[in-house]
């Protein structure tokens, strides 16, 4: 076969195929254009969809423990499928009611003052006393006779369901919620949206909440030091804020919450009673060699004390893991020496220290825990943890916290 | 007067009359343009008549002009057919400007950096008007291109044109299917996606093999030991600097050459050793105005609709899921065009196969022309050329073959099953379960046992599955095994599959068909499907594999002597069974069932 023929020889026909082909090009592009604002909707619902099946796959992994495997929150860390955390305000339909009865009650207080005193009505100008018999008459079509009797009634029967709804949602309030605050938002001033709420708690963690958290929420980004990726952070986050996705939140949905956000309050921190050094507490580092002998004298009247009593380690691991929160410094030896093998490094190592020369293992303990500052080890930072324990625990609980960090007892992961 | 130092328009109205005036300032703004042309002559050349006055006016912008000096003013008409070009070098350059101008309207949206490069995919999908359009027509224009560039090569092999005078120009063609490789290659990093970070992972570490100087190629290449934000850096340099400028300098080169030797005529219309390309007999030359260039501008719409066309309905740009150094996807492969090479390693030992070579390949082809001093271009004469060639294609293809995952991977038949249910979109498939629509995927416990493998099929089947689980205690060790995966279930109760839901009944009865067929591994096996609801658009779906253990050598079961395999018993006799799952998540607005 001649292939020779498969081209077209004459010009016209060709400039005329090539036209065609240009403005059929232009067409099929300007088709494109038109569905371009769907197509670009459509792959955003759809990528946002997708990206909320990852979340759920790291929320079933990283999350759950804690927030739980629904959401619903445990002791750990506070319910996220949560009405509280979506601002669902279940009181806002009948204070709107009360609130517009209310106001129906002070108009009509108003206006039969106004028609009662004479001088009032005087100043009124015909439109204006007109408009006024109008209302009262719009009120008393409404309300019969005696207006005043029926609307006060209805504001009762809106106080008492009100009253009846906060009964119904007694078992949440008593794990902390409050129906008159129901917005967490707002309860922490956030600005912002949901979204970076959820966001920035994910990237940057909550250090602080280790004063009313047993542990503090990581932060869970790389940029902070965490194992996901921002990308990972955002499907997480879209995962969160799908439980608040076109829902009619339900009671149920209020009572299912096991665990409600805490606020941080100003104060949280526990004083006990029969403090055990609450004069050696807030000692700055450079401060510690000019007070050197109150330390001594508080730590030796301290060990004398609970030389006498029998500290119960269970009860020092809880406080440890739990209110005092030390385990979240003391994990990694990152911020702060691990928990583990604690008993034998303050043997082997620490009193080895000639600067310790002719401390007991239980001195050194009980000296770093009231006074951190009296010793600071090499590479770590001074000034970093918390000096007021002094004041946060009495005799009996420094000795259970003692034998706690004595059962520590294993090899010292540190130790080469 | 005017103040102008030469006649302006208006001395002309007034000298000759506005009619004159203005025909003769188009006939000069048109002669400007073409370089020598005026409005007669391109008249004339459109209507196709003969060259109006001496010397010819055709031939002027070829000399004059700044766009066609580099044009030959005329062709053999031997050459304009589709034989022997088949318009593949044409095309070829078609695609080095294709691809330029398309991206360089993608490089506005890109930043070549892991924190963001995946979420400028992502703003170009959804944010960016004809954005997945531009994608789509750079990322096929790539692969249409190494193509293209190859059957140019192989057409110019077969019919002979590399040889004298144009060894060199052979030589440029294959630095230039070098440079398509790697450009093609560096651009496939870009999306950062897991299909472009594991196809190049797989590729870039062909350059660890390198002799001697391995370790320190792999560092230069990728930028440090693992691929990330520097190795991403390097690549889109190369990409869309270092390799364009390569392969438009080479471009020039080749395309100078291809002129100034002329085009090579059909083997059949030369003896052998013979040249007369740039002796074009008058009554046989088609001027590149108007004939040459005419069909080029048809070409040009011809291809540019059909690349549209295939844009717009049968080809999308694929984008996996982001890219994670930590999860590697089942199934990796290089991109296409070096699956050869993927395949060639799997042959043995990596610095050979991977680097020597396809390097000796490449040297060859490059020498080709200097080793091959036959002088005859006709197909008879050239026998041994033939059969070589023949060969390498072959091998060509049986390596690109060896390469694909299929060959020569073992992997254990649970991983592959539960992966055919469950594994996201790419290269346009997707597992099973995933199209099944959002309302067919109903909530509950379900066997293949309804459907194949064990006694009873049917309810009965699901009834006589239920009663094993309990009597075995294969039911804890089921629960047990979903907590491990963070699915908390109190107790669990298998079920028929809904009648009304025929998607979810076909994708077990597949799910059956698959464990069917690995019935000699997974021995005496039963696969679940549970699906739990987990928030309100969203189902979690978990599979789950239990299968009896036989023994296993090298990857392959042991069969006795009648052909079965031989089961493997704990100490107390009883037969160790072994799990195997895998979950996914399915939100009703996914989309993957549309």
């Amino acid at each position: 076969m001649d292939l020779q023929r498969l081209l077209i020889d004459r010009m016209e026909n060709r400039i005329l195929v090539g036209l065609t082909m240009v403005l059929a090009s232009m067409v099929l592009v300007g088709w494109v254009a038109i569905n371009e604002t769907g197509r670009m909707a459509s792959f955003q619902q759809q990528h946002l969809a997708r990206s909320i099946e990852k979340g759920a796959e790291l929320f079933s992994s990283s999350c759950a423990t804690c927030h739980g495997n629904a959401g619903e929150g445990s002791a750990r860390a506070p319910g996220l499928n949560n009405p509280q955390l979506f601002g669902h305000d279940y009181l806002a339909p009948l204070d709107t009611q009360i609130a517009a009865v209310e106001t129906r009650i002070a108009r009509f207080e108003t206006l039969t003052a106004t028609m009662v005193d004479e001088q009032a009505r005087s100043q009124l100008s015909e439109d204006e006393f007109a408009a006024v018999q109008a209302d009262l008459a719009a009120i008393i079509e409404r309300y019969g006779e005696d207006p005043l009797t029926s609307l006060n009634g209805e504001l009762a029967t809106l106080v008492t369901n009100r009253a009846n709804l906060v009964l119904q949602m007694q078992s949440a309030i008593d794990r902390g919620y409050d129906p008159e605050a129901p917005s967490r938002m707002n309860n922490v001033g956030w600005g912002s949206t949901l979204e970076t709420f959820v966001l920035t708690t994910l990237v940057s963690g909550r250090p602080v909440s280790t004063n009313y958290w047993p542990e503090p929420m990581a932060a869970w980004s790389q940029t902070a030091g965490g194992p996901l990726r921002d990308d990972q952070l955002q499907d997480l986050s879209n995962y969160v804020l799908n439980w608040g996705h076109e829902r009619n939140w339900t009671l149920e949905d209020l009572l299912r919450v096991q665990q409600f956000a805490k606020e941080p309050v100003e104060g949280a921190v526990q004083i006990v009673e029969n403090p055990v050094a609450a004069d050696i507490i807030d000692i700055q580092f450079a401060d510690v060699s000019g007070r050197r002998e109150e330390i001594d004298e508080v730590v030796a009247r301290a060990l004398g004390e609970i030389a006498e009593l029998t500290g119960d380690p269970n009860n020092g691991q809880s406080l440890y893991n739990g209110s005092l929160a030390c385990s979240a410094c003391h994990n990694l030896a990152t911020v702060a020496p691990p928990t583990e093998g604690t008993f034998t490094r303050v043997q082997d190592t620490r009193l080895a220290d000639p600067a310790l020369a002719g401390y007991s293992a239980e001195h050194y303990i009980v000296e770093s825990i009231l006074a951190p500052n009296a010793f600071v080890v090499e590479g770590y930072p001074a000034n970093n943890m918390p000096q007021n324990f002094g004041e946060r625990l009495d005799a009996q609980l420094l000795a259970d916290l003692v034998a706690y960090v004595s059962s520590q007892d294993g090899p010292d992961p540190l130790a080469n | 007067m005017s103040v102008l130092p030469f006649p302006s328009f208006l001395d002309d109205v007034k000298e000759k009359g506005l009619r004159k005036a203005v025909f003769e300032g188009a006939d000069e703004v048109v002669e400007r343009l073409t370089a020598g042309l005026n409005v007669q002559d391109v008249r004339d050349a459109l209507r196709g008549e003969d060259p109006s006055r001496r010397p010819n006016p055709r031939l002027q912008p070829h000399a004059d002009g700044f766009w066609l000096h580099m044009r030959p003013s005329y062709y053999n008409r031997q050459v304009t057919g589709l034989y022997p070009s088949f318009r593949l070098g044409w095309l070829s350059t078609y695609f080095v400007f294709f691809e330029t101008i398309t991206g360089i309207i993608l490089m506005f949206w890109y930043t070549p950096s892991p924190e963001i490069a995946y979420g400028n995919m992502l703003s170009m999908l959804n944010n960016v008007p004809f954005g997945q359009f531009t994608r789509d027509l750079h990322r096929l224009g790539a692969e249409a291109m190494v193509l293209i560039v190859f059957l140019h090569m192989l057409r110019t092999f077969y019919t002979g044109s590399y040889k004298k005078p144009r060894q060199f120009t052979w030589f440029t063609g294959v630095l230039l299917l070098i440079f398509t490789g790697f450009l093609s290659f560096t651009g496939y990093l870009l999306p950062w996606d897991q299909l472009a970070l594991w196809a190049v992972t797989i590729g870039a570490s062909m350059a660890e093999a390198t002799p001697l100087v391995g370790e320190q190629v792999n560092l230069l290449v990728r930028g440090g030991p693992e691929m990330g934000a520097n190795g991403l850096l390097r690549f889109y340099m190369a990409h869309v600097l270092l390799l364009p400028v390569l392969l438009f300098i080479f471009t020039g080169v080749h395309y100078y050459k291809v002129v100034i030797h002329g085009h090579s005529l059909p083997p059949r219309e030369e003896n052998p050793g013979e040249d007369t390309a740039k002796r074009v007999p008058l009554d046989r030359r088609v001027y590149f105005i108007p004939d040459i260039l005419t069909s080029e501008l048809m070409w040009f719409g011809v291809t540019s609709f059909i690349l549209i066309v295939l844009c717009i309905w049968f080809y999308h740009a694929p984008l996996e899921s982001h890219a994670d150094p930590q999860v590697t996807p089942l199934g990796t492969t290089a991109p296409w065009y070096f699956l050869w090479i993927q395949g060639a390693l799997k042959l043995g030992d990596k610095t050979f196969w991977g680097v020597i070579f396809p390097g000796i390949l490449l040297g060859f082809l490059m020498v080709v022309p200097y080793i091959d001093l036959n002088p005859a271009r006709r197909f008879a004469q050239r026998r041994l050329a033939f059969s070589i060639s023949f060969l390498m294609l072959t091998a060509l293809v049986v390596t690109s073959y060896m390469g694909l995952a299929e060959f020569g991977v073992a992997t254990a038949p649970d991983q592959e099953i539960l992966n055919e249910m469950t594994f996201e979109p790419a290269h346009n498939h997707m597992g099973l379960l995933r199209p099944v629509s959002f309302d067919q995927l109903a909530t509950g416990a379900f066997t293949t046992r309804e459907f194949a493998g064990g006694a009873e099929h049917g309810p009965a089947g699901v009834a006589a599955f239920n009663d094993m689980l309990q009597q075995s205690g294969e039911m804890e060790h089921l629960l047990d095994h979903l907590e491990i995966q963070f699915l908390s279930l109190p107790t669990l109760r298998f079920t028929p599959v809904p009648a009304n839901a025929p998607e979810l009944i076909h994708v077990l009865e597949e799910f059956a068909h698959l464990l069917e067929a690995e019935q000699v591994e997974l021995l005496d096996s039963w696969g679940v499907v549970i699906i739990t609801p987990n928030q309100g658009n969203l189902k979690r779906l978990d599979v789950v594999i239990n299968w009896q253990e036989v023994e296993i050598v090298g990857g392959k079961p042991v069969l006795d002597d009648s052909g079965n395999p031989i089961p493997v018993f704990n100490d107390d006799g009883t037969p160790v069974r072994r799990t195997s799952s895998k979950h996914i998540f399915i939100n009703e607005q996914s989309g993957y069932f549309n």
